[in-house]
């Protein structure tokens, strides 16, 4: 369940945390007051030449080497007993090293008026009070300059930046864009404000401790507008179209100022708690101004932290009910909402974990509690960001009268008239059924899963970081934990990546597969039908390969030495290649034929002797389907050329034989009407290329002529129109007496008197056997297949 | 620009006395505003010499500081600032809202923090001379701001800031919309920056070159003594009181005023939101409460006409526009249901409006729309189409 809430919380913790990393990371820059200098070790000089020459004939001597290499494994060997006691050591240490700390800090508490006191007079020394207003004055002619830097850049650019605001993005990229550019010269300026105040101060003079305020100060009002102008980026709390956060108006608004005042209380708590110590540093004050200075800082975290427990606590539920007013794919919410009560369990416990001085356990619960929140608000905004890309099309433009419901609906309410934007993308639910509007859906998921891996990457470096490990290098330290923690990482690392590209991969070919299935084609195959043959094949192959790669992964990052199973496959693989060559060359043939676009499921091929409609294809081999029903099964190892009927077009041409006394340009204008006639034909004329037409007397037979007619059609539809064509032909030469010659023999009697019955016979008889011996009985042979 | 025009097609009535003083009184803020800042500016210059060194601003004085010393400039200058305080707490008086745009606020809250920061400064120059004596020049008074008080020092630059930036508001939103601005503008903002810059670093090597002094130099006429100081402390706190009691008095004024506007008002924009109006705000306040994106180049000024809205329709009688909003309207030719948004207070019912030029609008646009913007409103037709007013007007 996407916890919406978790957005602004995560942003509220961020700040939080960045200030206690801030402040966990300052501390360990000072010496701590728990770790007196005197266990740091003696400072020892540089070795005399002497001793490096005699250190080096040692090492060249080969029976010395030998005994340092054997005195190794023994010590190598003694490790893992001694590991466990440094585990228990560390941990005591850390124990005793916390209840120092709290203790100090405690003390501190008690008398931090003196204390601050002490820090101030010892300060005042070293900087006289005339020379901190000095330092003030210089500060704001610091500030002026970059203001006025800044307002100079707005002049130009605030035209620009207007144009962005008042824009009404359409598509997914220029939203993005928009509201990236108003980001980059939110930036920008912020930008250039830092370059004039900080280059300002850079050309001056200081003394360190003021100069270290003096960039703190600076630093912290440029952190603190960087910060602003993330939060309009995302929070974008006067203009909804530019939100990236399904958040309403009133709830935008309201997590701004929470999260910009989050941010500002940390920024000055991060001020005010650097100040004693830099005091305490600068005036040498010793544990005990170390001490006033961590306690300073730590009322600084407990404000910090009451104002961020605090802004949980008052965005939780509109933060909640805009979630329930977006409501995305039917995911609901439970009753109780227990997130703010983790939050602040946690705030809480990063507090403890931090006056205990504990920075790993800091630093990892810091992480912890910004692992979930992060995910969600990355989730969120991604969905939230597809969304609104999708809705503006199902929604009217300004100035249209579309939009007057939401007005009228607006006016019932006066609070109605800002949360209407909520309401605006509730309504726009129903919209996105539309099938325009799922254009994005594929690229979703696979956004999803890249900033998932990238945030998990991300806080397991951050880890790495805090307990001062190298994860990269993590494998091969010999430590157990550092083993488990190597494997772990190595084996989330290779399945995300699979996961990755397996989403990827699967929702782009199931995409293409359902969009080329469903083009309905009645008529010979398109050129999808090869992507419908080659696609599935390719998921399945990706599918094993991935499996493969990822369980070769896992095998090996577990210890397993993979090298005898890649091994064992390559032998296996070269024996299973010898015995089956020929399926291998199937194989590869058909993916071959396949790249070459030979045929396509659904077209009528030829190849030998062998002819029929491509049914399916398989790895191997290539099912065929005559057209009077059998079904041949080929291995395209076997195909060697082949000929496809389906291509293109056909050419038709037909024959009829006519008398010599034929009128052929009256036969020229019925086959002109009758070609019109076929290409009118609602059935099959829009699959006539070229439609029938006349070539004229193609050759002279012995009795008649042949006149040649000819048609152009789309592969397949050849054979209805030829069978219209004969038909109409012939009822059309009926209707103008012309008749098709008949084949006939004459014979001339040379008499002048009437033939007898028997005579007439006889000369029949004869002419039959010249008739049979002409034509033959070859001109009786079949016609050739045809479907 | 605008004031000039003399006649246009609407003038439904003949503007009363209250109204000729309302145009008086916008010319007024401008004329002693550009006084004003042609005073800082000078002064500013005269305080950037300090990059060279302290002679050199004493040396310029009488050219850049001088001219106002005498009794004429002082007279025009005391006058120019009593003035435009009196007119900004009137304005002050006349604000429906506080809840005001970026610039606006800033110019009041500028306004009102130039006094306070001024006093001790005017006091310590002009009556210290006046009352007591004392000549302060500028290595004395430098000397005291950097290391005699520093507290002063930091005054006078928070002065200098909030007097640049109160001055620099108004005079850029009058200067946008001279005819020539479109043109020249961009070479004019830098120097809004580079003159408060230099002043400023000007300031602080004067103040390095301060504290290179062997001696605290001693001022010119009377010696300074602690009986003068507590004099010159008395005035300023008497000045600064004076003026707290003024505020006082304006924002209680401001409050029974409005306290005594009524009715709330429904403002449909088409094809837009739907806002009631809290009571006593112009249509153009309204919708910058609301964020409802709005032209106006002079924020709100009533000057440069581009908050013109389309009256589509409203239940409620409108109040006639006054000359200024006339004069502008008249100036673009505007068909009987346009208004001003920034003059329109409407008195309650519904009204339904359409905003008429694109919030983004330049000022090298202004033109074009004053010639076809309004195919979209009704009546049009109505008006007399005489070209050659137009272009005078618009030159």
């Amino acid at each position: 369940m996407i916890r919406l809430k978790t957005v602004v919380a995560a942003f509220l913790l961020v700040a939080f945390f960045a200030a206690l990393t801030g402040a966990t990371a300052a501390q360990g820059l000072t010496p701590s007051m728990s770790q007196p200098s005197a266990e740091q070790p003696a400072v020892t000089g540089d070795p005399s030449p002497n001793d490096i020459r005699e250190l080096m004939r040692l090492l060249s001597d080969r029976e010395m080497v030998e005994w340092l290499k054997n005195r190794a494994a023994e010590t190598g060997q003694g490790t893992s007993s001694a590991s466990v006691t440094s585990y228990r050591e560390t941990v005591a240490k850390l124990i005793a090293g916390a209840r120092n700390r709290v203790h100090d800090i405690v003390t501190a508490f008690a008398s931090l008026p003196e204390g601050i006191e002490t820090l101030k007079n010892r300060a005042d020394e070293i900087v006289p009070p005339g020379r901190g207003l000095r330092a003030a004055t210089y500060v704001v002619i610091f500030l002026f300059v970059g203001a006025g830097l800044e307002w100079l850049f707005w002049q130009y650019f605030q035209p620009v930046r207007l144009r962005i605001e008042i824009s009404r993005p359409e598509r997914l990229a220029h939203r993005f864009a928009a509201a990236a550019g108003r980001l980059a010269l939110a930036a920008a300026a912020v930008a250039v404000f830092a370059v004039g105040s900080i280059g300002t101060f850079l050309a001056f003079d200081w003394p360190p401790i003021l100069e270290w305020m003096i960039v703190n100060l600076l630093l912290g009002v440029v952190v603190l507008r960087a910060v602003i102008a993330l939060c309009t980026f995302l929070f974008a709390p006067r203009i909804s179209r530019l939100r990236l956060v399904p958040l309403s108006e009133v709830a935008a608004r309201q997590a701004y100022r929470w999260v910009v005042g989050t941010a500002f209380v940390w920024v000055g708590g991060l001020l005010i708690a650097d100040a004693p110590r830099r005091m305490a540093v600068a005036t040498n004050s010793g544990p005990g101004g170390y001490a006033t200075a961590e306690a300073v800082a730590g009322i600084a975290g407990i404000i910090t932290s009451l104002v961020v427990i605090a802004a949980i606590w008052r965005l939780s539920p509109k933060v909640r009910a805009a979630e329930a007013a977006t409501g995305r794919h039917g995911r609901r919410l439970s009753r109780y909402n227990f997130a703010p009560v983790v939050q602040t369990v946690l705030v809480i416990l990063i507090m403890v974990s931090w006056f205990g001085g504990i920075q790993q356990v800091t630093g990892t619960l810091i992480i912890a509690a910004l692992v979930l929140p992060l995910l969600h608000l990355a989730r969120v905004l991604i969905d939230h960001f597809y969304d609104e890309a999708e809705r503006p099309l199902a929604l009217p433009r300004r100035g249209e009268p579309g939009d007057t419901d939401e007005t009228v609906s607006a006016t019932q309410d006066p609070l109605a008239a800002v949360t209407s934007d909520s309401s605006e993308s509730a309504e726009s639910g129903p919209a996105a059924a539309e099938p325009v509007v799922d254009r994005y859906d594929y690229q979703r998921p696979i956004v999803h899963r890249l900033a998932r891996l990238l945030i998990i990457i991300g806080s397991i470096l951050a880890l790495g970081a805090v307990w001062g490990v190298n994860i990269l290098a993590l494998s091969s330290t010999s430590t157990g934990l550092g083993r488990v923690a190597g494997i772990a990482v190595d084996i989330s690392a290779a399945l995300l990546v699979a996961d990755l590209i397996w989403t990827w991969a699967k929702t782009a070919i199931d995409r293409r597969l359902e969009e080329t299935g469903s083009i309905q084609n009645d008529l010979g195959p398109g050129p999808e039908a090869r992507i419908l043959t080659l696609l599935p094949i390719f998921r399945m192959t990706l599918l094993i390969v991935l499996l493969t790669v990822v369980g070769l992964t896992l095998l090996s990052s577990l210890g397993v030495n993979i090298a005898p199973i890649l091994a064992g496959a390559g032998v296996i693989g070269i024996a299973v290649g010898f015995g089956a060559q020929a399926l291998v060359r199937d194989v590869f043939s058909g993916i071959f034929f396949l790249l070459d676009d030979a045929f396509r499921v659904g077209e009528y091929i030829e190849m030998e002797n062998l002819r029929g409609t491509v049914e399916s294809m398989s790895l191997r081999s290539l099912k065929v389907r005559h057209h009077r029903g059998a079904v041949h099964t080929i291995p395209f190892g076997e195909l060697k050329s082949l000929t496809n009927y389906s291509r293109d077009w056909v050419m038709m041409k037909l024959e009829f034989r006519v008398p010599f006394d034929t009128d052929i340009m009256l036969v020229k204008k019925i086959v002109k009407r009758v070609g019109a006639e076929l290409l009118a034909n609602e059935n099959y004329g829009k699959h006539i290329i070229e439609t029938l037409k006349s070539q004229g007397v193609r050759r002279m037979e012995e009795f008649n002529m042949v006149v040649g007619v000819k048609f152009m059609t789309k592969p397949g539809a050849q054979w209805v129109i030829r069978r219209d064509a004969y038909q109409k032909l012939r009822d059309e030469f009926d209707k103008n007496g012309i008749s098709f010659a008949e084949r006939n023999v004459k014979v001339q009697v040379v008499s002048d008197h009437p033939l007898t019955e028997e005579q007439k016979n006889a000369a029949v008889g004869a002419a039959q056997n010249a008739i049979e011996q002409q034509i033959g009985p070859e001109g009786a042979a079949p016609a050739p297949d045809e479907p | 620009m605008l004031a000039t025009v003399a006649a246009g097609d609407y003038h439904p009535r003949q503007p009363g006395h209250r109204e000729i003083y309302t145009g008086m009184e916008k010319k007024l803020r401008i004329a002693t505003g550009i006084v004003l800042y042609i005073f800082i500016t000078m002064h500013l210059i005269n305080l950037a010499l300090g990059l060279h060194s302290i002679a050199l601003i004493e040396a310029a004085k009488p050219f850049l500081t001088g001219p106002w010393s005498n009794p004429v400039g002082g007279m025009l200058l005391t006058s120019a600032m009593l003035v435009h305080m009196a007119l900004g707490l009137g304005s002050l008086y006349r604000r429906n809202t506080l809840l005001m745009n970026r610039s606006d606020t800033a110019q009041l809250i500028t306004g009102l923090a130039v006094l306070p920061l001024l006093v001790p400064h005017i006091v310590g120059t002009v009556a210290a001379k006046y009352a007591y004596g004392i000549i302060p020049d500028y290595p004395l008074l430098i000397h005291y701001f950097w290391i005699g008080k520093p507290s002063e020092g930091l005054r006078q630059v928070l002065l200098l800031t909030v007097a640049w930036v109160h001055g620099s508001i108004g005079l850029f939103i009058w200067l946008k919309l001279r005819s020539w601005w479109p043109q020249y503008g961009h070479w004019i903002y830098p120097l809004a920056v580079i003159v408060p810059v230099c002043a400023l670093t000007g300031f602080s090597e004067a103040g390095k070159e301060a504290f290179a002094m062997s001696a605290p130099p001693q001022p010119a006429g009377n010696p300074v003594t602690q009986a003068a100081l507590d004099g010159l402390a008395t005035v300023s706190w008497w000045c600064l009181s004076l003026f707290a009691a003024a505020v006082a008095g304006v924002l209680i004024a401001r409050a029974v005023r409005l306290a005594s506007h009524a009715g709330e008002t429904e403002i449909v924009y088409a094809g837009d939101k739907t806002i009631v109006a809290l009571r006593g705000l112009t249509v153009l306040e309204t919708s910058r409460a609301n964020d409802i994106p709005h032209a106006s180049l002079c924020n709100g000024r009533g000057r440069c006409g581009t908050c013109r809205v389309a009256i589509l329709a409203t239940d409620h009688p409108l109040p006639d526009p006054g000359p200024e909003e006339a004069a502008t309207l008249a100036h673009f030719r505007a068909p009987q249901n346009v208004r001003l948004a920034c003059a329109l207070k409407p008195g309650g019912g519904t009204m339904t409006i359409k905003r008429l030029l694109p919030a983004d609008i330049l000022p090298a646009e202004v033109r074009d729309f004053s010639e076809n913007a309004h195919g979209t409103g009704p009546g049009p037709a109505e008006e007399p189409v005489v070209p050659s007013t137009a272009q005078e007007v618009a030159t």
